[in-house]
């Protein structure tokens, strides 16, 4: 696969972004500068997980040579986790997903794909549903299964779907 | 299951026994195509592979990955028919889940059309109309009841009167000897009419005249 290198804003080559300001209205525009970055880095790369240990460029730019440190990159993924934007997977690994969408987001968009291709009331698999020709060009397209399921989870508590199970691999029937 | 400490499950699966015979065959197709991803992969390596030992100069090893590539082009083209199976059978069973949706609403509308029916029985209906025609004739009894029961015949000789004066005392009186006061009738044509005519049958005179 090829994949186009992601578009920096501005403020990744701007050494105080780096910084947690301490002027309470600037760093709350840091802050959402930071989760905006976030968000769009990890629907770039199509990174469902990403991990506050890892010297990832995300927190790193060599250029300027700062790095954000652990404690305010905890912070920030904690401002996404309230926002519905995250969930901490793992205290100790430091690992989180990420939801560009949330996950009533993805559910909506998976859902409403699904009533427009007419797939409601027939079985489908997650890999078709995943990987599939005919879900190219849909925006969950190789989304991460883990937040898939996520999401399909939430559509069968509102009776949208049902999750079904065979050897260990999955598949959905919406209604 | 569950007994007594189990949850009470909010409601029963949809899922059919029809619908996992579809996921396991879907299952199938899934890992048949991954697969032949697999295998296509390996061909267009091979190929390159094939490429790399002729330009080397190795006629015989060149042969035998050839060879290998042929093979997995023969699996390839049978995955293709199983494929091909696979899917024409799970559109049959997806095609027989809707003929059957059908059929069970027809069921349910035959159901609802038969219950109807066992209402509107003809001595039902019968019994319907000649209550409400008992109805309507009992309501017109009872306004003739109401309508002479308000009112003495004294009272509508007083209504009577009432109109009588009513009728005098806001409409102008007419005169009965309205005839004597309207100018005569003329019993002829009035003067100007008369010239005019006059003027026009000589004119006409005239023109015969002319004419001649």
């Amino acid at each position: 696969m090829t994949e186009s290198e992601f578009d920096f804003p501005w403020e990744y080559n701007f050494p105080p972004f780096f910084t947690i300001q301490k002027h309470a209205e600037t760093r709350k525009q840091q802050f959402l500068r930071w989760k905006e970055l976030i968000l769009a880095y990890a629907k770039h790369k199509n990174q469902a997980i990403i991990n506050i240990n890892d010297e990832s460029e995300l927190f790193h730019n060599n250029k300027i040579n700062r790095t954000l440190d652990r404690e305010s990159r905890e912070m920030i993924l904690n401002e996404l986790c309230n926002s519905s934007n995250a969930a901490r997977v793992n205290k100790n690994t430091g690992t989180y997903e990420i939801y560009w969408l949330t996950i009533e987001e993805w559910s909506n968009v998976i859902y409403t794909y699904a009533l427009n291709s007419g797939m409601t009331n027939s079985v489908l698999t997650f890999f078709e549903l995943l990987n599939g020709d005919d879900s190219k060009d849909q925006e969950f397209h190789q989304l991460n299964e883990q937040v898939f399921m996520k999401a399909l989870k939430h559509l069968e508590t509102k009776g949208k779907c049902e999750i079904m199970e065979i050897d260990g691999s999955f598949g959905v029937k919406f209604f | 299951m569950g007994g007594i400490f189990g949850k009470s499950k909010k409601q029963p699966s949809r899922v059919t026994e029809q619908d996992k015979a579809v996921l396991q065959l879907k299952q199938q197709r899934d890992k048949i195509k991954q697969y032949q991803k697999r295998i296509e992969q390996s061909l267009e390596k091979d190929r390159a592979l094939a490429i790399q030992c002729l330009n080397k100069g190795q006629r015989e090893r060149a042969k035998l990955i050839l060879r290998k590539k042929k093979y997995q082009e023969n699996l390839l083209a049978t995955t293709d028919k199983e494929l091909e199976t696979l899917e024409k059978l799970t559109s049959d069973l997806e095609f027989s889940q809707v003929q059957q949706q059908v059929i069970d609403g027809l069921k349910v509308g035959n159901e609802a059309l038969k219950k109807i029916h066992e209402v509107l029985t003809i001595e039902e209906v019968e019994r319907i109309m000649d209550e409400s025609r008992e109805g309507v004739e009992k309501q017109q009894e009872i306004d003739t009841l109401i309508a002479s029961g308000i009112l003495s015949s004294e009272d509508e000789d007083a209504v009577a009167a009432e109109l009588e004066e009513l009728v005098a005392s806001t409409l102008p009186a007419i005169d009965e000897d309205i005839d004597e006061k309207l100018p005569e009738i003329p019993t002829e044509e009035p003067e100007i009419e008369k010239k005019k005519k006059k003027e026009k049958e000589r004119h006409q005179e005239e023109r015969v005249a002319l004419e001649a």
